[in-house]
C-alpha cells in the first residue's frame, strides 16, 4: 500500500493507494497509529480496492484511539464497491464517511 | 467459456496472502472478471486462506494447503483445501454488527464477509481435509442496504 501523508490546516491527510488487506493493513497500522493522538485525521480511500477484515481491524483501532483522545477520524473518497465492504461489515455508520473530503478538510 | 481449475499451493505462512492476491488479481484479469466480483472474491480468499494459516494448524510445522479457481460464463468458483484438524467456518455463530463498536469482538468479522460477499459457501468434510467451496457470480450485484 501506497501511502502520502499531507497536512490541511489542523488535518493530517493519508491518501490511500493499493488494497486494505492484511499486507496493506500491516502498513498503513504503523503510520496511522501514532498520528491519532486528537488531531483530526483523514483518510482518503480514492486509490483503495478492497478492504478485508485485517484493514477493518487497524480501521477499528485507529478510532477507538482517535475516539478516546477526543479527535476526529473521517473517511471519504470510496467507490462504491469499496463502501459495500464498509456496509458489509456492519461499518458503515460506525465511521465518518463522506464523499467529497476536501469539502471537510478544508472546512476547518 | 469454462476454464479449467488453476491451482496454486500455499504453506502456512502469513507471508504467503500477498502471493494469494497476486495470483488471484491475475486469475481475475484472464478471465476478465470487473468490480465489484473481483475486489470481493479477493476479500473473500484473504479471509479463508488467513483463517487456515493463523488458526487451521496447532502443531508449529509447515503445511501445505490449495487454493483451486475455475471459471464459467456465470460464476467464479474457489476451493479450498486443507488437511488440519476438521473445523467448519460456517458453523460459528454470525457476529452480530449491530452490536456497538466498543463490546463488538473483532474476530469474527472475516467469516462474516465471506458469507455475505459470495453467492454460496459450502463446506464438506472429505477424509482428512476440510474443502471449502466460494461460489461468486461475475455479474454485478445489486448494492445492499445499509445494515
Amino acid at each position: 500500500m501506497e501511502i502520502t501523508q499531507s497536512q490541511t490546516g489542523a488535518w493530517v491527510v493519508l491518501a490511500l493507494a493499493g488494497n486494505l488487506d492484511t499486507t496493506g493493513s500491516e502498513e498503513l497500522e504503523a503510520v496511522l497509529l501514532p498520528l491519532v493522538n486528537g488531531s483530526p485525521v483523514a483518510l482518503d480511500f480514492s486509490g483503495v480496492g478492497y478492504v478485508t477484515s485485517a484493514g477493518f481491524r487497524t480501521l477499528m483501532i485507529a478510532l477507538k484511539q482517535q475516539t478516546a483522545s477526543q479527535g476526529t477520524l473521517v473517511l471519504g473518497g470510496m467507490s462504491a464497491p469499496v463502501r459495500r465492504f464498509f456496509d458489509i461489515a456492519g461499518l458503515g455508520r460506525v465511521f465518518k464517511i463522506v464523499d467529497d473530503l476536501s469539502a471537510v478538510v478544508s472546512a476547518v | 467459456m469454462n476454464l479449467s481449475p488453476r491451482i496454486l499451493s500455499l504453506t502456512n505462512k502469513r507471508a504467503e496472502l500477498r502471493l494469494l492476491a497476486a495470483w488471484v488479481d491475475e486469475f481475475a484479469t484472464t478471465i476478465d472478471l470487473g468490480e465489484p466480483a473481483r475486489g470481493e472474491l479477493q476479500v473473500a480468499l484473504e479471509e479463508v486462506a488467513s483463517n487456515v494459516i493463523k488458526h487451521g494448524y496447532r502443531d508449529g510445522a509447515t503445511h501445505t494447503f490449495s487454493v483451486a479457481l475455475s471459471a464459467d460464463a456465470e460464476f467464479v468458483t474457489a476451493v479450498v483445501t486443507d488437511d488440519a484438524p476438521a473445523f467448519d467456518p460456517l458453523a460459528r455463530a454470525e457476529v452480530d454488527i449491530a452490536q456497538p463498536l466498543a463490546e463488538r469482538p473483532i474476530g469474527g468479522l472475516g467469516i462474516h464477509l465471506v458469507r455475505h460477499l459470495m453467492d454460496a459457501v459450502g463446506y464438506e468434510r472429505s477424509g482428512a481435509q476440510n474443502v471449502l467451496t466460494l461460489r461468486r457470480r461475475r455479474a454485478s450485484t445489486e448494492p445492499v442496504a445499509e445494515m
